[in-house]
């Protein structure tokens, strides 16, 4: 199963964003992000497994902010 | 010592909040929301929980919605100044305390008075639609006077403000904790909290709730999120959190709304209300007092203001505390209030029970008034 990093930038998107993953169903936890990997500095990212589609749909839907998302 | 002065800040905390907030200065110590270490994060979910027991509590949709801020002076500042620019209308009531008056004076904004009346909320909401305009930007009103208690028609005025598109602010500072409010019912855009008041936490930190967005910010500085650009991030909470927050207060916040929900705003509201009727016909019964109010629990906050014959009220507020009586006297920040009820030149001795103060305190108070 393929794993991505949703990047959210604040601490409390990502937590939103956890949350309502794991209760969709999806594997997820938080990290903090590496500022030169991802170009954007200090923040935090929601690493999650499965159908990304669905996964970003279910975030933005309830209005979480996604700087970007990678898949690694 | 008989604390009545509750309305500045609620004088004893429950154990819970104590707890809470001497826990977290043994076990929190650390900044949330920057690192990625265990304790940093789970003290940030801790957080977390505590913004949605509080968004639950008010009725607001999101947790990331609210945020954090030194006071709810800072909140109010937040609200005006990330909102309004000079000369936009707003329409507030005459019983505003200075941390909305001198905010919108500093941006010079077109500021009517919309009166209260102490006796008929009718009347305060015809006042207020009276006030209103076609390029009225926003309300703000108090929902509790500092100074004579009286409780605004919140939810009356909030539906004024959705029929016309009008952005609707709240200064919650005297109600917040002692009566429900519930933005999404009462139509508030912005609810600015003194959690130190009617939710027993600690001072030095206040709380903003929205429910539309801000478009500028106040402060800014280190969010913790996207670092590399010098540009603030207009994300709620983290825009308005610039800066370390206040971790111990925060927890203290979370226990003082599980103390209030323990017992239920309405027997809080119901008990501090009969302290306060005893308190008032007592007063009543010297003659030698002057009130402001007719006090009825329905349509005031625990807050009753007097004066002694023609003695200052900080002279009586300096003879109460030789009595070790603590009350609050002078004109309470809230000139436009004491204006209002004439009591400009004099200020006037303000008395505020709480959960914590008994029938005895009262006898006892009044025993002492009944003797300067």
């Amino acid at each position: 199963m393929r794993s991505y990093s949703v990047v959210t930038g604040t601490i409390t998107y990502a937590i939103k964003g956890r949350d309502l993953l794991r209760r969709s169903g999806f594997k997820a936890r938080i990290e903090k992000i590496t500022g030169s990997s991802q170009n954007i500095g200090c923040g935090y990212t929601i690493i999650v497994s499965g159908d990304i589609e669905s996964a970003e749909r279910t975030l933005r839907n309830a209005g979480v902010k996604i700087l970007q998302i990678n898949e690694i | 010592m008989i604390y009545f002065d509750n309305a500045a800040t609620t004088g004893k905390k429950p154990d819970m909040v104590v707890k809470a907030v001497a826990g977290a200065l043994r076990k929190n110590c650390v900044n949330p929301g920057r690192s990625g270490y265990k304790l940093s994060l789970e003290t940030a979910e801790k957080i977390y929980e505590i913004r949605q027991k509080i968004a639950d509590f008010f009725g607001c949709e999101q947790a990331e919605n609210v945020a954090f801020t030194l006071n709810c002076t800072h909140a109010l500042n937040c609200v005006i100044k990330g909102n309004l620019k000079s000369s936009d209308h707003v329409v507030v009531s005459t019983l505003e305390h200075n941390a909305v008056m001198r905010p919108l004076a500093k941006i010079k904004a077109d500021f009517d008075f919309a009166e209260v009346s102490l006796f008929d909320d009718e009347i305060t909401v015809k006042n207020f639609a009276k006030k209103l305009r076609k390029n009225t930007k926003m309300v703000i009103c108090t929902a509790a006077s500092n100074v004579v208690g009286k409780k605004l028609p919140i939810e009356r005025i909030g539906e004024l403000c959705k029929e016309r598109n009008i952005c609707f602010v709240v200064d919650g500072a005297q109600l917040a904790g002692i009566e429900k409010i519930d933005m999404q019912k009462m139509n508030i855009d912005f609810l600015c909290v003194a959690p130190h008041k009617g939710l027993y936490a600690p001072m030095g930190i206040g709380v903003l709730l929205s429910r539309k967005p801000l478009y500028d910010t106040l402060i800014e500085g280190g969010t913790g999120s996207s670092s590399i650009s010098f540009q603030q991030p207009l994300t709620m909470p983290e825009m308005i959190e610039s800066g370390t927050v206040n971790v111990p207060a925060i927890f203290g916040i979370g226990a003082g709304i599980d103390f209030i929900n323990s017992i239920g705003t309405q027997r809080i509201a119901k008990y501090e209300g009969k302290l306060c009727t005893k308190l008032f016909r007592g007063l009543q019964k010297n003659s030698d007092i002057r009130l402001y109010t007719k006090y009825s629990p329905e349509l005031y906050a625990p807050v009753i203001p007097f004066n002694l014959r023609d003695i200052s009220s900080e002279e009586i507020a300096r003879k109460l505390n030789e009595n070790n009586v603590a009350v609050r006297a002078g004109l309470h920040c809230a000139p436009t209030a004491h204006k209002y009820i004439g009591t400009l030149g004099i200020g006037a001795v303000r008395v505020s029970p709480s959960i914590f103060n008994n029938e005895s305190e009262v006898e006892r108070f009044l025993s002492i008034i009944n003797k300067l």
